[in-house]
Formats: structure tokens, sequence, C-alpha cells
């Protein structure tokens, strides 16, 4: 888990009839959850950072972005020990690299 | 005689509202009018709302800011034993869910949430709630019948 892919990630239930509207609106939300990440990280709340990568962890997976979990789940680790910032920075980073990728629907739909 | 019975209640509380919508949506889906759903990403405006009412069913996070689950789970089951309480969590350590189930858990999900875990883990706690109400209704029944009879 080093790389961060920049081609487009889509939920495995993108093109579910019922889930595709909650779906979109997860992704709609991604700009929100990144500038909270990089507004948390820029003043040092660590806690912040650690409380949304932990949001992200369980929810990003329910939403059909598995890729995501593992990525959340090493920034929650690396905000939670705080005490290698270098650490919690390429994390977040990785972590927001993928969350740009996110998209509603499916492939086909492009 | 038509039943005025309610339907039971299931109260859904995450402090991520993503999450609140997502399950809510696979619950109203899967259950329909089966189940009253109400949600909350708050965990001390739940309190407040089981202390007001009680609920039939408690789908909560473990984990969250100001109130964790498992004080939430202990105020529901001190509110009605009869509660039955699913907790989410990320975490799948031994002490996290013994603690949880020792302090009357009814079930845990793991996150991310699977949907048909999540369906099936409602359907039992319904199924439960079910075989109560009419236990407790037979015997209230019973009850009645005994002192007009008197």
């Amino acid at each position: 888990m080093t790389d961060t892919t920049t081609s487009a990630i889509y939920s495995s239930f993108g093109d579910d009839p019922v889930l595709g509207e909650l779906v979109e609106q997860y992704v709609a939300e991604m700009p929100d959850r990144i500038a909270a990440l990089e507004e948390a990280f820029a003043s040092g709340d660590l806690e912040a950072v650690r409380r949304t990568a932990h949001q992200m962890k369980g929810a990003a997976g329910s939403y059909g972005f598995d890729v995501l979990t593992d990525y959340a789940r090493t920034l929650e680790f690396a905000a939670k020990e705080g005490q290698d910032l270098e650490a919690v920075e390429r994390s977040l980073r990785n972590l927001i690299s993928l969350c740009r990728c996110v998209r509603a629907g499916a492939p086909s739909d492009e | 005689m038509t039943s005025t019975m309610r339907h039971p209640s299931l109260l859904i509380v995450d402090d991520d509202p993503a999450m609140v919508r997502l399950l809510a949506s696979f619950v109203r889906d899967e259950f329909g009018e089966e189940l009253d759903v109400s949600t909350l990403t708050e965990a001390i405006d739940a309190c407040q709302q089981i202390e007001l009412g009680g609920v039939d069913i408690l789908l909560t996070d473990l984990e969250m800011p100001n109130m964790n689950g498992l004080e939430l789970l202990r105020n529901a089951k001190r509110r009605n034993a009869f509660t039955q309480v699913i907790f989410l969590t990320g975490h799948s350590t031994q002490e996290a869910i013994l603690d949880a189930l020792e302090n009357g858990a009814t079930d845990y999900l793991l996150k991310p949430v699977d949907r048909q875990q999540l369906i099936a883990r409602v359907r039992e706690a319904l199924d439960r709630v079910t075989r109560w109400r009419h236990a407790l209704g037979e015997t209230w029944r019973q009850r009645r019948k005994a002192v007009q009879q008197a």
C-alpha cells in the first residue's frame, strides 16, 4: 500500500437504482471531507484528523469504496500515535489522492 | 378486536451522517412499515430519546464523541430490559466486543457494514422483539381475565 491510483474509483453498487443516489451524495460530500482533513492537519489537530479518518474507514467501504478503507485505517492509526508527523502527512496525502478519484455511478455511465 | 399495537421502533445512532443515511436506507428498503425507523447523529440526543420513550431495537456505533455506544447501551437496557441492541464497530478487538456483550448487547456488526449481514441481524432482533411482545401481551391478557373472573 504505497502508491495511490489516479484513475477513477467507482462504488461497487454505484449503479444500484436505490443506493446509487446515496453514493452520489457521499461522493458530492467528499470535497468537504478532504477539506476537513486538510484543515485539521494544518492546525495540528490530530484528534480531528483521526476522527475523520475513523469515519471514512467505516463509511467508505460501506458505500462500496472498499479501496479507501485500508488507507483511512492507516491514517487513523498514524494520527492516533501522533509521534511521526511525516507518517501522518504521508498517509493523509495518500488518502486524499484516492478520495479525489471517487466517482458516482458506474464506469459505463461516462 | 382490532390491534392498536404500534410498530416496533428502531433507532440508528452514528456520529457520521453518511453512515446513518446508508443504514437507514438499507433498513427501510428491507423492512418498510414493519419498523418505525428514526436516526440520530448525537449519542446524547439518542440518550434523551430513549429516556423519553424507550426503543425496541437500538443500532448504535460504539465509538462516538461525548458519549460512547457502551453508555448508550447501558441506558437503553436500564430504560427497557427488552431493548435489543446491535452495535457497530470498526474495531474487532475481543475486549470491545466482550465489553458490549457483557453489558447486554444482542449482537454486533463490523464496519464496513455488509448489507445482508445488517438485514439478518435486524431481522433476528425484530423476531425477538415480536416474541417478547407476544409473551408480555399474553401474560397481560391472562391476568386481566383472572381479574374479571374473580
